[in-house]
C-alpha cells in the first residue's frame, strides 16, 4: 500500500523536522543539493542513523565511494553508536551492484535503468527499509540520456511512494534546473554564504510538497551530536 | 567599592534561572565577578558553564583560575579569539570548540547549542564575556539580533544567562541595546 497523502515522516533530525512543518513527506523524494563540502552526504549519513536510532531502517546506496571506503570516511558521531552501520538496521549498497552494468555506448540503458530500480525495489524489500539515501545522483546522471535520467527518477519516485520508503537524493551543484530537482517532493538546498569576509554554511528549504515550510536561511554545522542551524542573522 | 560576591550572588538567587542579566562592572571588579560566578555560584549549585569568551582566550582563563585553585571541571568554553590569532590546536580539550572570529554570532549560538547536547542531563549557566568585546566587532543592529536568538536559546534550556559588561567601555547605543534585551542590568559599585 503506498504512503497517504499529506502524511508526514519525522526525520529524526530535530532541526530539519521543525523547519519543513514536522517533517518530509511520507513516501517522498527529496533532493539534497549542494556545492562539494557543503554536508550533503552528512545529511544523508544523519538522516539514515536518526531513522536507525527509531528502530527503522535505511539503505545508502552510493555511486561513487565503495562502501568500505565511505565507511572509513564517516566521522565519529556522539549521537549515535558506528555500530548501527553493523547491526544491519543501514545497508550499503553500491550502484554497480545493481543492474547488469549493461550499457551502449557508454550509456546506461532504457532496460538497464530499470534494472536498477528493480535492484532497488528488492533491497528496500529485503532489508524492510522506511528510508533511502541515493548518493549522489551526478555520476547515474553522467551516463544516462536525459529521457533514460527522467524516467529512472520518475519509476524511483513511483517506487518510494509505493513501498512507504522516504528517500533522499543527494545532488551536486548548484543548480537548481536539473531533473531531480524538477520530479523531487521536496529540496533542501545547503550551500555557503559570505558575510564581510567570513564564510557561512547555511542551508534553506526550497520546496517541501504540502507543508508551510521555512523560507528562511539557515547558518549550519555538522557536529557530533548531528546538524545544527540558526537563523542567519540580517542585522537591519 | 562594595565586595562584589555578595552583591552577585544575591541577585541570581533571587532571580533564578531563565532571567537574563547584565552585571556592568569596572575593570577592577573583573575577576572578582568572574571567580564569584564560576566558583561562588555554579561550583556551589553543581551547575555547568558554557563560558563565551570574547575579551580573553579560553587558556588564559581557565589558568587564571587553575591558578586560584578553582575547581573548573564543568566549565566548558566557546572561545571566539583564539582562532583569530592562531592560538587554538587540535590538542586543545574537548571542554573548549572555538569560533573563528567574533564576528561569526551565529556560530556562537551553534557551539553554544553544541555544548548544551553534549551535557544534555545538566543544567547550565552561559556567562558572556563581554558585550562590549563583541560590539567593537559588530554592528550593534546585529549584535540585537544575535543577543534575542542567544537569550531565548539559554532561557529555554532553564539556564542561567549572565551578560558582563565593561562600565569603562559602554556606548550609549550597547547600553540601549542592553535594556532591551536583559531583564535586569546590575551596576556592581
Amino acid at each position: 500500500m503506498a504512503a497517504s497523502p499529506g502524511a508526514k515522516f519525522c526525520t529524526g533530525m530535530e532541526c530539519i523536522d521543525r523547519i519543513v512543518g514536522g517533517g518530509f513527506p511520507a513516501g517522498g523524494m527529496i533532493t539534497v543539493s549542494g556545492p562539494c563540502g557543503s554536508g550533503k552526504t552528512l545529511f544523508g549519513i544523519e538522516y539514515l542513523m536518526r531513522g536507525a536510532l527509531a528502530g527503522q531502517k535505511g539503505v545508502y546506496i552510493s555511486t561513487a565511494h565503495r562502501p568500505e571506503k565511505m565507511m572509513a570516511f564517516v566521522p565519529k558521531l556522539d549521537y549515535a553508536d558506528a555500530k548501527l552501520w553493523e547491526s544491519g538496521k543501514i545497508s550499503l549498497k553500491h550502484i554497480d551492484d545493481m543492474g547488469s552494468g549493461e550499457r551502449d555506448d557508454g550509456k546506461i540503458t532504457k532496460g538497464e535503468a530499470e534494472a536498477m530500480i528493480e535492484d532497488i525495489a528488492t533491497a528496500i524489500k529485503e532489508t524492510k527499509a522506511s528510508r533511502l539515501v541515493l548518493d549522489a545522483m551526478n555520476p547515474l546522471m553522467l551516463e544516462m540520456e536525459g529521457w533514460v535520467a527522467r524516467r529512472f527518477l520518475i519509476s524511483l519516485s513511483n517506487l518510494l511512494f509505493e513501498s512507504k520508503c522516504t528517500g533522499i537524493i543527494i545532488s551536486e551543484g548548484e543548480s537548481m534546473d536539473t531533473l531531480e530537482h524538477t520530479i523531487s517532493d521536496g529540496i533542501v538546498k545547503l550551500g555557503t554564504a559570505v558575510r564581510r569576509g567570513d564564510n557561512y554554511r547555511v542551508l534553506e528549504v526550497v520546496k517541501m510538497s504540502g507543508a508551510g515550510h521555512s523560507r528562511a536561511k539557515y547558518v549550519m554545522d555538522m557536529t557530533s551530536e548531528g546538524m545544527l542551524i540558526t537563523p542567519m542573522l540580517r542585522g537591519v | 567599592m562594595e565586595e562584589v560576591a555578595p552583591q552577585v550572588l544575591s541577585r541570581l538567587n533571587e532571580l533564578g534561572p531563565a532571567v537574563s542579566i547584565d552585571f556592568n562592572i569596572g575593570v577592577e571588579a573583573y575577576f572578582d565577578t568572574l571567580t564569584t560566578l564560576v566558583d561562588r555560584f555554579c561550583n556551589k549549585k553543581g551547575l555547568s558553564c558554557i563560558y563565551i569568551s570574547v575579551t580573553m582566550p579560553a587558556s588564559t582563563i581557565r589558568s587564571a583560575l587553575q591558578s586560584l585553585e578553582i575547581d573548573a571541571e564543568k566549565l566548558r568554553f566557546v572561545d571566539c579569539i583564539s582562532f583569530a590569532t592562531m592560538e587554538c590546536s587540535a590538542n586543545d580539550d574537548d571542554r573548549t570548540v572555538f569560533v573563528e572570529s567574533p564576528t561569526m554570532l551565529e556560530y556562537i549560538v551553534l557551539k553554544m547549542e553544541y555544548l548544551f547536547r553534549k551535557g544534555k542531563d545538566e543544567q547550565f549557566m552561559v556567562i558572556l564575556d563581554s558585550v562590549n568585546s563583541l560590539a567593537a566587532h559588530n554592528e550593534v543592529r546585529m549584535l540585537y539580533e544575535f543577543m534575542q536568538v542567544l537569550m531565548a536559546s539559554v532561557k529555554s534550556r532553564g539556564a542561567y544567562p549572565v551578560l558582563l559588561s565593561m562600565e569603562e567601555q559602554m556606548k550609549p547605543d550597547v547600553l540601549e541595546m542592553l535594556q532591551l534585551v536583559c531583564d535586569q542590568i546590575v551596576t556592581l559599585k
